[in-house]
């Protein structure tokens, strides 16, 4: 087994009354990049500070390299957290930032400023040695924040929201560099963000959490062709969800639209069922055409995004769909808002969705 | 008034530089004027001499008086800075609830609601020859006579200080303490500070400015002080302020005078001193 793996078993916590997190269970590959992805109060960031030991677990296990580290302080885990505002000493330069932790463990001064020094090298900060935190810009914090991260050769770093105070460019160059470290030092990275964006481009391991449990665990490429909850679908953007009644033809949508299934779909006890479908993979054309529904889509709303055109539309019978339609096809033959389209897909672009568990309402 | 238009602040700042000059720099002046006239048994007699100064930096008393204030002030300022310091991190970083904290915050500023004199004379049935404490210990048996140096000596007059000056202390501390982000308390115990580590590594460094705005507090009112002085220590200490209002009592005003000019010398030295080390301007 690689080192760095972490893994939890049945954590809980709970404040109170209220529960944050419900009974988790997951397990991260040592030298893995994994992403804890979820709306705000999902129990993301409460999960990530339990295995930072910064907050008590109320059940369950914490395990690291098959040790069990439940009760253990921060310092004992071989973790090192990343605060999501980078909480750098205001008081000490960048160097005796990167250097704390080692003063704390009371390694002379020469000693720690040498190696704290190749720590700013491998962030490409050492000409900022000497700087104190509030002469540095966001992204400088940052990597400064990263190499005290990194001093003490942690087996798993954690991130909290490390790229959300950054402006979007930045945010992009330094996801990359992130990643670029994390490759270079082969250690464990759990990172908690709200934006799946980033997490697809980070991530070996995607773990999407709502309400304090875990929806899916899966890498970026499998959550966005196979979401299994209408959670994943709403919230990583870019599906339709489908909902009707299973009926031995397929899913019956209304009175007259059955949609044709081809992998069997579980339904809950009112026979209902739902399915999700992606934007992109929807076929629009002003003529009807083979695999097309056999009525027409009202065109609502055409908003230009660059490489793709995203059109909503609506059914006579009440049925919503949004499609991304390439600007390449969308050159060709311009849909305007209040035209009339045909829509199509393939049977094997529907993926079915575990019932149970609530779409993201709003999107 | 071209100028003035032209310089609206100058207009501005007017209000507070006039109170200044009235309250501040004219008495100062007149005190400074005075401290070099001649006096006699009734009256002031203006003139230009050195000799209150030479009386007053050659005398014994004087150098006595100066360390025993000396004395005072930094016995009391190390004990306040303990108590405070301490009392404002619990109430900083142990009370969660900020309703609670504000309601101990209030409770700290209580005795302030009697005067300071009221205060000071509360102690004395306490730690008198037969006052409450001395009569307590001789009740369980600890002692078989008072103990005497509770009232009218030293202790008396540093406990009298450390009480009524505390919360000096105790206020900018914590509010230094306020503004410290909590997640720096995190990032130390990340990096594996103990408890005592994270306090001297972190939150001491982080509340100099509250400590040094306390420490002014404390020091200029104990160096300044004479009523506490001459109450707790019945009349058995002298500190500067008292040597002060004694000549005063004498109406030996340009004397007086003397004393207070290198009273405030002394004091302005200790606070350049203190300005060295800590930066408060960046901190407010």
């Amino acid at each position: 087994m690689k080192k760095g793996s972490v893994e939890l078993v049945g954590v809980v916590k709970r404040y109170g009354e209220s529960t944050a997190v419900r009974n988790i269970d997951l397990h991260i590959e040592g030298g893995s990049y994994c992403c804890l992805l979820g709306p705000s109060g999902c129990g993301k960031s409460t999960t990530l500070r339990m295995i930072a030991g910064h907050e008590s677990v109320t059940e369950g296990d914490i395990l690291m390299n098959n040790r069990n580290v439940t009760t253990l302080p921060p310092r004992k885990r071989g973790t090192a957290l990343m605060f999501q505002n980078y909480a750098l000493f205001p008081h000490l330069n960048s160097l005796d930032n990167v250097a704390f932790s080692l003063k704390i463990a009371g390694i002379s001064k020469q000693e720690r400023h040498v190696r704290a020094l190749e720590m700013l090298k491998l962030v490409n900060m050492e000409s900022f040695f000497e700087a104190f935190p509030e002469q540095l810009s966001g992204g400088q914090q940052q990597r400064v924040a990263l190499a005290r991260a990194l001093i003490n050769q942690p087996e798993v770093i954690l991130l909290d929201e490390p790229l959300s105070a950054l402006d979007p460019f930045l945010r992009t160059r330094m996801r990359a560099e992130l990643k670029n470290i994390q490759q270079q030092l082969g250690i464990t990275f759990i990172h908690v963000t709200h934006s799946q964006e980033e997490a697809f481009a980070l991530a070996d391991q995607v773990v999407v959490m709502n309400n304090g449990f875990i929806e899916q665990v899966d890498d970026p490429i499998a959550i966005f062709s196979r979401p299994s909850t209408g959670f994943v679908a709403s919230f990583i953007g870019g599906h339709n969800i489908i909902e009707g009644t299973l009926t031995d033809s397929g899913l019956s949508i209304g009175e007259q639209r059955v949609i044709a299934l081809d992998t069997p779909l579980k339904s809950d006890s009112d026979n209902r069922a739902r399915v999700s479908l992606r934007c992109d993979r929807i076929q629009i054309s002003p003529e009807p055409f083979d695999t097309a529904q056999p009525d027409p889509l009202h065109v609502e709303s055409v908003e230009y995004q660059g490489s793709y055109v995203h059109l909503r539309g609506q059914f006579s019978d009440g049925l919503g769909l949004s499609v991304f339609q390439s600007d390449a096809d969308y050159l060709a033959s311009p849909l305007l808002a209040g035209d009339r389209a045909f829509v199509g897909w393939r049977h094997t672009d529907l993926n079915p969705l575990r019932p149970g568990g609530d779409a993201l309402s709003g999107l | 008034m071209r100028f003035l238009t032209a310089n609206p602040s100058y207009l501005q700042v007017t209000p507070l530089a006039l109170v200044i000059l009235l309250f501040l720099l004219f008495p100062v002046a007149t005190i400074v004027i005075v401290s070099f006239w001649d006096y006699n048994a009734y009256q002031l007699l203006p003139d230009f001499i050195f000799e209150n100064y030479e009386f007053l930096l050659t005398s014994s008393v004087t150098l006595s008086a100066y360390l025993k204030t000396f004395f005072f002030a930094i016995t009391t300022w190390v004990i306040t800075l303990t108590l405070g310091f301490t009392v404002a991190y619990y109430l900083a970083f142990y009370i969660r609830s900020p309703l609670l904290q504000g309601v101990l915050f209030v409770l700290c500023t209580v005795p302030f609601l009697t005067s300071n004199i009221i205060r000071m004379i509360s102690w004395i049935p306490l730690l008198g020859r037969n006052g409450l404490v001395n009569s307590t210990l001789q009740e369980i048996n600890l002692i078989d006579a008072p103990i005497e140096w509770l009232l009218y000596s030293d202790f008396a007059v540093v406990l009298a200080f450390v009480h009524l000056y505390t919360l000096f202390m105790v206020v900018p501390i914590f509010n230094s303490m306020m503004r410290i982000d909590r997640n720096l308390i995190e990032a130390s115990i990340d990096a594996g500070a103990s408890a005592f580590q994270t306090i001297f590594q972190v939150v001491v460094p982080l509340c100099k400015s509250g400590i040094a705005i306390g420490s002014i507090f404390v020091v200029t009112l104990v160096m300044g002080d004479f009523i506490t002085v001459s109450l707790m220590s019945g009349g058995l200490s002298a500190s500067v302020g008292v040597l002060i209002r004694n000549e005063i009592s004498l109406l030996q005003y340009p004397a007086a005078a003397a004393g207070a000019v290198v009273l405030l010398i002394t004091v302005l030295i200790m606070l350049s001193i203190m300005f060295r080390f800590i930066n408060i301007k960046k901190e407010l």
